[in-house]
């Protein structure tokens, strides 16, 4: 046996996986290199006082502790509900778009949304004149940015419960 | 199981429910943030932190993994927060270590041996962090492999891989200071001879 065989072994004997073969032929190898015998022994007596370690924790710690806990609040996933449904409206959104996409393909579709948002226009200028100035400065860029904040809403539930999937059990950082 | 009861009735709201966790797992809490930080004092706080923090996030614990897992990972998470934020590099509370080392040995054993006893000091203080926190947690907190890789968040293969290194730096060390002992007791002796 070499060293370096019997540094593999002294690792599963730190680890509890020796058999009592390996062991032997351990010792064996310890009986004739002084400088594993020196390893091992310095491994050995480094974990031995590490094993016998009893640190204790100053007795007030409970006290103080409960003392504390009224005033915090267990954290309640409270928008997660919240994050379902949104996920679930965007990827619908997503999906009826794709399937107009690609039953008519993409200029069709193109056209048709312009055609649609013009009408609409057209309608909302028609019959909302009056309207027309707040139509132009608030209700338009209102509703970008509404559309926009809720593809970017989307977008980040994605990732968050992309997120939470990945650390599943790693509920605190 | 009987963490599973605890944490349910602190869930239903009571609250008195929770001092037995404390009390069971704050010795685990207090030697892992005394192992990452710096002093005593500190580790006291971060274990209170600590268990304010599980006591908040209760509700999202899962019970497919033990309550000693995830407090010790909330410590050990906490710590190297701790530890990032103050750009320091931690080393093991002396004080503490002394007792370590000499808790397994009689006072005889101990006074003679002091020279040793600051080696193994030394040479676990030496180990980075990353190292070090493994090598407690397996050596010291006599928790698994598994439990360790729950605990770091690192593979299996992460975890062995670091025990293994940490042991073998650790082996290093101290047979460096095992040959510095000998030289220094090797000119001692001739110095000795020379003065007689």
């Amino acid at each position: 046996m070499d060293c370096r065989q019997a540094w593999n072994l002294m690792m599963k004997g730190f680890d509890k996986e020796i058999s009592q073969l390996q062991e032997k032929e351990l010792n064996m190898h310890l009986d004739v290199c002084d400088s594993c015998k020196t390893r091992f022994e310095n491994l050995n007596e480094a974990f031995a006082a590490l094993d016998a370690t009893d640190i204790e924790a100053p007795p007030d710690i409970e006290k103080t502790v409960m003392a504390k806990l009224n005033s915090v609040k267990h954290k309640r996933d409270f928008l997660m509900p919240y994050v379902i449904s949104n996920l679930i409206v965007f990827v619908g959104i997503i999906a009826l778009w794709l399937d107009n996409i690609f039953r008519i393909g993409i200029f069709e579709f193109l056209k048709d949304a312009f055609n649609e948002v013009v009408l609409a226009y057209n309608t909302s200028t028609a019959v909302f004149t009056v309207l027309q100035i707040l139509v132009t400065y608030f209700i338009k860029p209102v509703l970008n940015i509404i559309i926009s904040a809720g593809l970017i809403y989307g977008v980040l539930s994605i990732i968050l419960t992309l997120q939470r999937m990945r650390r599943r059990h790693v509920s605190v950082r | 199981m009987e963490d599973i009861v605890q944490i349910r009735k602190c869930l239903s709201g009571q609250k008195d429910a929770f001092e037995y966790l404390v009390t069971k797992y704050k010795n685990l809490v207090y030697s892992i943030a005394l192992n990452s930080l710096i002093n005593k004092n500190e580790a006291a706080d971060v274990t209170q932190e600590v268990f304010l923090k599980a006591w908040a996030n209760l509700s999202r614990y899962n019970p497919e993994f033990s309550f000693k897992t995830w407090i010790a990972r909330i410590t050990v998470n906490h710590c190297i927060n701790l530890n990032q934020k103050s750009k320091r590099i931690t080393t093991w509370d002396d004080e503490e270590m002394e007792k370590i080392v000499a808790d397994s040995e009689s006072p005889e054993e101990a006074t003679l041996d002091g020279e040793r006893r600051k080696d193994i000091i030394d040479a676990i203080n030496s180990l980075p962090e990353k190292y070090r926190i493994v090598i407690q947690l397996y050596h010291q907190q006599s928790l698994s492999y598994e439990e360790i890789c729950n605990i770091t968040s690192n593979p299996m293969s992460i975890v062995k891989n670091r025990i293994y290194r940490a042991r073998k730096m650790l082996a290093e060390k101290l047979s460096k200071y095992s040959q510095k002992a000998l030289k220094k007791g090797e000119e001692s002796w001739i110095a000795d001879k020379h003065g007689t």
